[in-house]
């Protein structure tokens, strides 16, 4: 698949069939999220598979932000340690946050491109979530992504102009 | 002590769910988008009543109110007017409901 394609055809999902995803494909998924880049190649991210439907369930009693009975879900985590040891403040307070955002990306256009709808939630307890999976200190959850086979595509959402947000060598608006 | 039903315990889950939902909706609206409060209480909303279902405990008009909110709560993330319109219209159906039964 062509990424532009991937890029304008990815949608949030929130209905999925009760179709499992094959192992197999998660891995090429999660392979894809490890390929993101990181600022200082940090790659402070650490990411939960869960793929059975008890612990999706009780996952999903502590996130409002979660639709639909998605097949599987990555915890998708901040190493605040390693952010640190590697880039100090700027690392653990603001680059692993993008870091992680472009691996979050990387995920769901992966997903995308296997015929996996994707929606990324921050909607969540990250306390509640934290204490169930054990997580010592410096290990956040961040961001939760629901993985499936769609069910319902929803239709895309209204985008800004690209003329109203790029700016051609410099901003000409007021304001 | 009272030995508790399959039933039962369905239920207790289904309620300890919404409570868990309600009180996770709680934290998060300290942070989150302002319009996403009434989305979180219409779509407790519609869970409760999905409950109510499953325990055959819902009429025809809370059902209808459901069907309402799981075709028109996700306009929140696209279109702001028609969310509080979906919202009003559905407290106008209340009203309606109230005053068939003989209002006030």
């Amino acid at each position: 698949m062509e990424t532009f394609c991937a890029i304008k055809g990815r949608r949030s999902v929130r209905k999925y069939t009760d179709r499992k995803i094959p192992r197999e494909k998660l891995k090429q998924i999660m392979e894809a999220a490890v390929w993101s880049p990181s600022g200082s190649n940090a790659q402070a991210w650490e990411f939960i598979v869960v793929e059975n439907d008890d612990a999706i369930a009780k996952i999903k009693t502590f996130s409002p932000g979660i639709f639909g009975n998605p097949a599987a879900m990555i915890i998708v985590c901040r190493d605040l340690k390693r952010a640190y040891e590697v880039c100090g403040e700027l690392g653990r307070d603001t680059l692993s946050l993008m870091d992680i955002s472009m691996a979050g990306e990387n995920i769901m256009l992966a997903a995308y491109d296997l015929g996996i709808g994707s929606c990324a939630v921050r909607s969540f307890g990250i306390s509640a979530v934290k204490r169930l999976y054990d997580l010592p200190e410096h290990i956040n959850p961040e961001l939760l992504i629901t993985l499936g086979y769609p069910e319902e595509t929803p239709k895309p959402p209204k985008r800004r102009e690209v003329s109203e947000v790029v700016h051609w060598g410099r901003r000409q608006v007021e304001g | 002590m009272k030995s508790s039903t399959g039933a039962e315990d369905k239920s207790r889950d289904e309620f300890f769910a919404l409570l868990a939902f309600l009180v996770t909706s709680a934290r998060n609206c300290v942070e989150e988008p302002k319009l996403y409060g009434p989305f979180r209480l219409i779509d407790g909303a519609s869970r409760l009543i999905g409950i109510l279902e499953e325990a055959g405990e819902a009429d025809e008009f809370l059902v209808e109110i459901k069907e309402k909110i799981e075709d028109n709560k996700y306009s929140v993330m696209s279109d702001k007017k028609e969310f509080i319109k979906f919202l009003d219209d559905l407290t106008l159906d209340f009203a309606d409901k109230l005053r068939s039964e003989g209002g006030v």
